[in-house]
Formats: structure tokens, C-alpha cells, sequence
């Protein structure tokens, strides 16, 4: 025990030594800077940050680059908490839940202290969230020691299945979409054969489908497409924002500290569930503390501050949580870490339990960065809430174009040939797409991601096995992870069937 | 639509069989690949309008897509059985998988027994609140006007061409200023050339015709 704790304060102290380096530090504020903006002006959020920020990070350093991105990840749900308490506007799905109590808040004249609330209690929720992925670590370390080919080979499904299933009603078409990620994987070089395949003559092809500009298509431009689409502003309001009183609203959070505690465990314990996120994370947290509070000063729902203590430090927690799939099994926890594992493959890190074996030094300065992130993002909230509002009121018609020019420049600016471009054009389409017929876009990037170590899993596995099946069904750990994929496949039938239940019984479903 | 095939569903239905059964024949005789696109085809023209009375309007579009995507996983595998040896086991069980998924995902869009059965089983349900009646004319003029954008910067470049279609958008698209419009068009300049050109050190791409133009008068 004493030996694996030692090598994690080893490996802190050689991360921490990148934080004495002005550059990084300033790469650091950068990322935490662009997550809050992208974070508070609804539409964006922290995916498009993240597909924007990669090509910038090519040619940079690996820790740099993951401390750039770290930032960016640890930063966009502190920045989305002002557009839903100021407007009523998420900036991003999981501060929905801060609206709640949040927007009355500022209706009564309380903005400042509901922003300072939450800015608090998602720095304390982020905290906590990292110290629990600093402990995992060492255990899931252990964990991965148990796995061969056959076993992340089923991982890799399992973690696509789970992710599918989380996606709510869209659990066919979430497959649809891996397999379709997988397709578009399989394109170029073969690793496993040597052979280049489905490039059809077309020469950019034959490396394969490009990582980022996909990334950017699919994420960055489709998004701006949906935006035009849709046309008119984004937030629409006319008001004086007045922000006074932030102090109240930090004392606030050491005062229900029991409630923002409550909130970082349940949002760590999501968090590291794949694909669950920080909606449910942050819904959860919420309902959860208006069943606890059973008599509440303010009641919920009319500017309660707890009601926003319990969602952001929910949301920010599942950040460390979500980590721990990504880092330990290369399993991504959201959409959001699905493009941070791309860009880990750009920086030459490959996805997968050999990670925090092979490249420690680099986990832990994403566990320090997105600390530190998260203390620099409530300093900036609380600092710059203000000016940080009125940018939420951004016209679609301004933001759109704009980031797309933006987006266009990263795809090309990343190796300066001009079919990345095309690609970026192509991958927005299909995003669009996927948006407009509700086909899930995550399982379709955690597919594109992990397809070709999915694949060479397959093919060592059946070297290993001499061709048979039976291999998957005579190891334990296979076996688990096999009774895993057929428990979360069934979950759909499952909820279905206990809701007709319910109704059935005249219960409320 | 009370879940029972219709005659007429019953007539497609067959069409769509004697069509794959043509198919069969064609490809044991040998017909090439382009030939046999014709009953491919006259197979998916059959099934979309076999199904499409047991659709709701609002969701023919998603019929259509989930159509699109059965082609390419169809012609996957197909592609997939030009590669020789083992290494086409993965990609082939992958293919198989999204053929049956998205055979699935046609009935589940169908109001048929089978459909709602899928629907429930599976989940395959259209999120209501996501559904957005959106106008096809409009997403043609962004997805062209995306696609303009593109060409002019592989005609005249990023920094002629990124600052043009962002005012341009703004103006037009957008129905702002001219003021607010230039400001915009301008603040894009600055800041990709700025980030990308000055502090990152990236040459961006200059396009076809400018090059062309430089060299004219180098020349």
C-alpha cells in the first residue's frame, strides 16, 4: 500500500513541476478561460471549445496541450451557470437544473449571490471530484492488471453499450452510430494487416479519417449549422443585470456545506459511470436535496440557494468522476472527454488501461490542471460576472459564422493541407444529421476513437484463441464484462417494462 | 393505422422480395457491380414506398435516413468481402451488426406492430421535445452557404475569403448593420491571422487563384 501511494506522490510532484513553468500556466488560464466563455453563451459548450482548442495544441508540448484542454474541461460548467441563473438559459444542458432556483434568485435582486454560490460550489464540487480520481487511481491501477485483449475487446463494447444506453430513448440509433464511428475507423491504413483499405483511389484517405478535423466537423461546425438553422438569438433579454452581494453567496456554500457535499458524491459517483453526465449528475443532486431539506426555509423552486449549491457542485464533481473510465479503461465518461481521448491520440497517447502505466506523468497533470482550473475559473466568475452576462446575449447570427471560420482555420491549420477542410465540411454534415434525426454523436466519436484499438483487441484475441469464440465465455473478468453488456442492453426493456407497470397500478410513472 | 399490413403494404412487400430475389439471380450469373445497382434500387424505391403509409408525415424524413444508412452499411459489407483473409472478420461482424440495427430502425419508425414493439423494447423512440419542424429549403441555403464558404477559401484564401463570408453572413444571413457587419468581418481578420499566423507561426492556406496571381506578377 505504502508503494503504490508513494509512486502517486511521485508522480504528483513530477506533474507539479509543469505548474512552475510560466508558459504552461499561462496555456492553463487560456484553456480555463475559453471553457467559461464557451460554457456561458448557450449553444456552444465545452465540446466545441475542446474540438477548437486541438488544433492550437499541435505542436505544443503534451503537458501543455492537456493543460490547455484541461482547463477548458474543468471551466465550462462554472461559466454555464451565469447564462441560467441571469437569463434562464442553460449554457449547457447540466446548469438546467441551476435554473431553478437560480433565475428567481435574480429576479429577486440576488444574482450576485446565486453566482457566487454557485462559482463556490463548483470550485469546492470540481475539488472534490479530482481528490476522488487521485484515489481511484492506484485501484484502478491493480484493476487493469487483470485485463488482456479478449477483456478489452469486451470493455471496449461494454463501454459502447453503457454509453447507448444512457442516451435515454435513442438507444438503437446510439448503435447505430458506434457502428457507423467503427466504419469510418476501419478507413486507411490497417495496422493489424498492413493493407489500406475503403480510400477508394483518394489519396488523403490512406492514413485514414483524420481525427480532428472530423472532431471539428462534427462537433464545432455541425453545431454552428444547427445554430443558423434554427436562426435568431440564442438568449434574448433586455435586462440590466445587477450583481451585487457575491460574498453572501460564498459564506452561503461553508454555511450548506453538508448540501454541496452530498452534491460532489453523487456528482463523482455519475461521473464515473459511462455516459451518464452532468444533466443526470446535476438533476439528481437537486431532487435528491429537495427530498433531504423536507423543511425548507425558502421553498424550492422560489430562490432557494441550496437549490443551486446542490447542482453546480454536483456538475463540476462529475468532471474527477468522469475521468476515472477515460483515464483507467480509456473508456470516455461524455462527449466531452470522447474529443479529449482524440486529441490524447494527436499527442501520440493511446487510449486504454496502459495509459497510467505508461504515461502517469501526463494523468497526473491533467488531475492538477483541472484543480487549479477550477479555483481560476471562480475567481474569473466572481471577478468578471458582469461582463462575462452581457457576452451571453451574443446574436446566433454574429456567433455562427465566426466560429465556423474559426473551426475551418484549426482543420486546416493542423497539418496545412486543404482537404482537412473538406473533411471538417463532410463530418459537419453528418453531425447536423445526426443532430436533426437524433442519432447520438458520442457513441459515434467513442467508436471513431477507439475502433482501431477495438480492433486489434479482436484480432489478438482471436490469435490467442486459435479462432475460437469460447475464449470470451472461459475467463472470469470476460465473463463479467460479458453479463455487463447483456444487463445494459436489457435496461431499455427493463425501464419500459417497469413504467407499464406503474401505470398499470395507477402510479405515477 | 391500427398495426395490420395493409394490402398495398402487402403488394410492396413483395415487390421488395421479387427485387432482392433479382438481385440474387443477377449476382450468381455474374453481372457487374453497376448493373446490379438496378435491382438494389428498384428493391429500396419498392420498400420506401411500401412503407411509406405506415409513417407519419413528420417522420418520413427520419424514414428516408434510416434508409440512407441501411445503403451504407449494405454497401460496407460489400466492400468488405473484396479484402481477403482474416482480416475482414472484424469489419464483416460490424457490418452485419449495423445491417440488422438498421433494419430495426426502419421498422421502429413504422407504425406497425413490429415498430412499436422495437420502440419498446429497444428504445427507439424520437424524443419529442427534440423534434424540430425544420424548413428543408433552409438547411439546402446553410448547408450551401457553408459549402461557398469553403470554395472561397480554396479560391482566394483564408484571409480574403474568412472575413468576406463571415460579413457577408452577418449582413445577409444575419439582417445586421453594415457598421456591425464590417466591425465583425474585420475582429475574424484579426484574430486568425493574430492567433493562428503570428503567435502559432501557421501559414494559412493562401488559395488557388491568389497564388496563381502572386506568381503572375513575381513573374
Amino acid at each position: 500500500m505504502f508503494d503504490v501511494f508513494g509512486g502517486l506522490l511521485n508522480a504528483l510532484g513530477t506533474a507539479s513541476l509543469h505548474f512552475l513553468d510560466f508558459n504552461s500556466l499561462v496555456f492553463l488560464i487560456a484553456g480555463t478561460v475559453c471553457g467559461l466563455l464557451f460554457g456561458a453563451i448557450p449553444g456552444l459548450g465545452g465540446t466545441t471549445s475542446l474540438a477548437l482548442l486541438i488544433p492550437l495544441t499541435f505542436g505544443m508540448d503534451k503537458a501543455d496541450a492537456i493543460m490547455l484542454m484541461g482547463g477548458s474541461m474543468a471551466a465550462t460548467s462554472t461559466g454555464g451557470s451565469i447564462s441560467a441563473i441571469l437569463l434562464n438559459t442553460p449554457g449547457i444542458a447540466p446548469n438546467a437544473a441551476t435554473m431553478f432556483d437560480g433565475f428567481p434568485l435574480a429576479q429577486q435582486g440576488r444574482a450576485g449571490e446565486a453566482i457566487g454560490a454557485a462559482a463556490t460550489s463548483s470550485a469546492l464540487g470540481g475539488l472534490i471530484g479530482v481528490f476522488t480520481l487521485i484515489l481511484v487511481i492506484p485501484i484502478a491501477k491493480q484493476i487493469v492488471l487483470l485485463f488482456s485483449p479478449p477483456e478489452f475487446f469486451l470493455l471496449a463494447v461494454f463501454g459502447l453499450c453503457a454509453i447507448a444506453v444512457s442516451t435515454g430513448t435513442r438507444l438503437l440509433q446510439a448503435l447505430i452510430a458506434a457502428v457507423f464511428g467503427f466504419i469510418c475507423a476501419f478507413v486507411g491504413f490497417d495496422y493489424v494487416s498492413g493493407i489500406v483499405r475503403y480510400h477508394y483511389g483518394i489519396e488523403a484517405l490512406w492514413d485514414g479519417i483524420k481525427l480532428v478535423p472530423a472532431l471539428i466537423g462534427l462537433f464545432a461546425l455541425s453545431q454552428m449549422i444547427d445554430l443558423a438553422v434554427e436562426g435568431g438569438s440564442i438568449a434574448t433579454s433586455t435586462t440590466e443585470f445587477k450583481i451585487q452581494r457575491i460574498s453572501k453567496g460564498i459564506k452561503a456554500v461553508f454555511k450548506n456545506w453538508s448540501t454541496m457535499l452530498a452534491g460532489s458524491g453523487i456528482g463523482t459517483f455519475i461521473g464515473a459511470v459511462p455516459g451518464v453526465g452532468g444533466t443526470v449528475a446535476a438533476f439528481l443532486s437537486y431532487s435528491t436535496q429537495v427530498q433531504r431539506d423536507t423543511d425548507p426555509d425558502v421553498p424550492y423552486g422560489q430562490g432557494n440557494i441550496k437549490g443551486v449549491i446542490a447542482p453546480e457542485s454536483a456538475n463540476n464533481a462529475k468532471d474527477g468522476g468522469s475521468l476515472i473510465p477515460t483515464l483507467a479503461f480509456g473508456i470516455p465518461g461524455s462527449a466531452e472527454t470522447a474529443v479529449f481521448l482524440g486529441a490524447m491520440v494527436l499527442h501520440g497517447l493511446e487510449p486504454g488501461p496502459r495509459l497510467l502505466f505508461d504515461h502517469e506523468d501526463v494523468v497526473f497533470t491533467l488531475v492538477l490542471s483541472l484543480t487549479i482550473a477550477c479555483i481560476i475559473a471562480t475567481i474569473i466568475v466572481l471577478a468578471l460576472a458582469k461582463p462575462m452576462a452581457y457576452l451571453t446575449l451574443v446574436d446566433a447570427h454574429v456567433l455562427a459564422p465566426t466560429v465556423t471560420v474559426v473551426a475551418l482555420v484549426g482543420a486546416y491549420a493542423l497539418q496545412g493541407e486543404f482537404g482537412d477542410v473538406v473533411v471538417a465540411l463532410v463530418f459537419a454534415v453528418i453531425g447536423y444529421l445526426m443532430i436533426r434525426f437524433q442519432y447520438p454523436r458520442i457513441t459515434f466519436t467513442i467508436a471513431l476513437v477507439l475502433g482501431e484499438i477495438t480492433e486489434r483487441s479482436f484480432f489478438q484475441t482471436m490469435g490467442i484463441s486459435d479462432d475460437s469464440w469460447a475464449i470470451f465465455v472461459t475467463r472470469n473478468v470476460s465473463l463479467i464484462l460479458i453479463a455487463l453488456i447483456i444487463i445494459s442492453l436489457m435496461v431499455p426493456s427493463l425501464r419500459t417494462w417497469l413504467r407499464e407497470r406503474r401505470k398499470a397500478r395507477g402510479e405515477p410513472t | 393505422m391500427n398495426g395490420a399490413l395493409s394490402p398495398r403494404a402487402m403488394v410492396f412487400g413483395l415487390g421488395f422480395l421479387a427485387a432482392t430475389a433479382a438481385f440474387l439471380v443477377m449476382a450468381n450469373l455474374g453481372f457487374n457491380r453497376t448493373m446490379l445497382m438496378v435491382p438494389i434500387a428498384g428493391a429500396w424505391a419498392v420498400a420506401l414506398m411500401g412503407l411509406r403509409p405506415t409513417v407519419e408525415k413528420e417522420h418520413h424524413a427520419s424514414l428516408y435516413f434510416a434508409f440512407g444508412i441501411m445503403a451504407l452499411m449494405i454497401f460496407f459489407i460489400h466492400e468488405t468481402y473484396e479484402m481477403k483473409g482474416k482480416v475482414r472478420n472484424f469489419p464483416l461482424i460490424v457490418g452485419y451488426a449495423g445491417v440488422v440495427l438498421s433494419a430495426l430502425d426502419i421498422a421502429s419508425v413504422t407504425e406497425t406492430t413490429i415498430g412499436r414493439f422495437v420502440t419498446r423494447v429497444l428504445g427507439a423512440m424520437l424524443d419529442p421535445t427534440e423534434i424540430k419542424q425544420r424548413r428543408f429549403t433552409r438547411e439546402l441555403v446553410v448547408f450551401a452557404v457553408m459549402s461557398l464558404g469553403v470554395l472561397g477559401i480554396w479560391l482566394f484564401g483564408f484571409l480574403i475569403a474568412s472575413p468576406i463570408f463571415v460579413f457577408l453572413w452577418v449582413l445577409i444571413g444575419g439582417g445586421k448593420s453594415l457598421k456591425l457587419s464590417l466591425y465583425v468581418g474585420f475582429a475574424t481578420l484579426v484574430f486568425i491571422v493574430g492567433l493562428f499566423e503570428l503567435i502559432l507561426k501557421y501559414e494559412l492556406f493562401r488559395g488557388v487563384v491568389t497564388m496563381w496571381i502572386m506568381e503572375m506578377m513575381f513573374e
